[in-house]
């Protein structure tokens, strides 16, 4: 298990598995510098929470079939307004967690057409 | 609490985050007027620029040196080249891009009316040297291909579904040939396979219409649909009518005064016939 510290003192204990998704982690992790939990000093609870939501659901490839997969992350990004989705960018580019970087941001591109 | 010089600094390095998941190339140059810092970005970052799409809003601006100027921004390492209905560029523009740009691996440019079979084949023949290869190439709109010009093109391209277009089996001449959704025709040898004039199909989810099968016709002339994709369309309130998706933008719509009633419409046959008994014979001499 991990424990993720976001900026305003939430703490969030995870699986290794979740977490690794974020290559940030990962690479910490790997340095072993992990013991007394990981602090992230750009990211608030309630953005680290729908993160955790995320990564919770797509640990390996989320258990279900890719259409199932495709229409929860439909579901997911269609119900957070534009500033938890912008909250949601900068932290996916911090965490350095690719798919839900692409989701996001193809969210707001499409916006923009 | 951030104040508001924080604010808008996140918000430049989201929008920034999203400058290469953009359509098109309309989207990133209406980006360039948002402020000094994207104008900057957006000018200096060549990974912004492998990727250059343009679509119909800009097509009919697009001329061979503006196409120059713009592959050139990429530094030579454009990667996919999409170029719709772009009807000024010619074979001469479309050579120049490709021969500065070697690492070109997708070609899509349906619609552009001034390129030729043989323009298309040199700039093919162009990517195909030195090892690289062309995986994409969509030239559907591009008139004058024959069976001829396909056979050469599958010998640099011989993958299948890597040209969008093949030679039709049933009338010999070069047009899409859609896959089809019907659970018998999964296989390579299906009856259907043919293009929209040998094989009727609906327009909405292309399954094949064979003379068993029930014909619906859509509001819009020539259009047919299966009975499923006919089912969920709206209709027109008059002839019963649906129009396909992609041309529902004909709906004559209906001002209605009754908020709770479905919106109603009317297809342009019906709409202009208003005033006259349905059922006289449509007299066509105006």
């Amino acid at each position: 298990m991990i424990v993720l510290k976001s900026s305003d003192g939430e703490t969030f204990e995870i699986e290794e598995a979740v977490a690794l998704q974020s290559q940030t982690i990962a690479h910490m992790v790997e340095d072993d510098c992990v013991e007394n939990g990981i602090p992230l000093a750009n990211v608030t609870g309630e953005i680290l929470a729908k993160i955790i939501e995320y990564c919770k659901k797509h640990v390996e490839g989320g258990g279900g079939s890719e259409e199932e997969l495709k229409i929860w992350d439909k579901e997911f990004i269609e119900n957070i307004d534009q500033s938890t989705l912008f909250n949601l960018i900068l932290a996916a580019n911090y965490l350095n967690i690719k798919t839900l970087l692409d989701l996001t941001c193809q969210r707001v591109a499409d916006m923009i057409s | 609490m951030k104040n508001e010089e924080e604010e808008e600094r996140s918000v430049h390095e989201v929008l920034l985050l999203v400058l290469p998941y953009l359509h098109s190339l309309f989207e990133l140059l209406s980006m360039n007027r948002v402020s000094r810092l994207l104008k900057n970005a957006i000018r200096d970052e060549t990974a912004l620029w492998t990727n250059v799409v343009i679509e119909p809003l800009l097509s009919s601006r697009l001329t061979d040196e503006i196409l120059s100027e713009i592959a050139s921004k990429s530094a030579g390492k454009l990667k996919t080249l999409i170029l719709r209905q772009c009807l000024r560029v010619t074979d001469k523009g479309l050579r120049r891009v490709v021969d500065s740009n070697p690492l070109i691996t997708k070609m899509i440019v349906p619609g552009c009316l001034e390129l030729t079979p043989e323009g298309i084949i040199g700039c093919v023949e162009s990517l195909t040297k030195n090892n690289h290869k062309l995986e994409t190439l969509h030239i559907n709109g591009v008139y004058g291909f024959t069976k001829h010009h396909i056979a050469a093109l599958l010998n640099y391209l011989p993958d299948v579904g890597a040209i969008d277009v093949e030679v039709c089996p049933k009338c010999d001449e070069v047009r899409m040939v859609p896959a089809c959704s019907r659970r018998s025709c999964e296989s390579k040898e299906r009856k259907c396979r043919g293009c929209r004039f040998c094989v009727s199909r609906c327009v909405e989810c292309l399954v094949c219409l064979g003379s068993d099968t029930e014909v619906q016709e859509a509001a819009c002339g020539g259009d047919v649909l299966c009975l499923e994709c006919w089912l969920v369309l709206p209709k027109c309130r008059f002839c019963n009518k649906p129009y396909c998706t992609s041309h529902s933008g004909l709906r004559q719509e209906i001002e209605d005064t009754d908020d709770a009633a479905r919106p109603m419409f009317e297809c342009q046959a019906c709409y202009y016939r208003a005033g006259t008994n349905p059922y006289d014979a449509f007299d066509y001499q105006i």
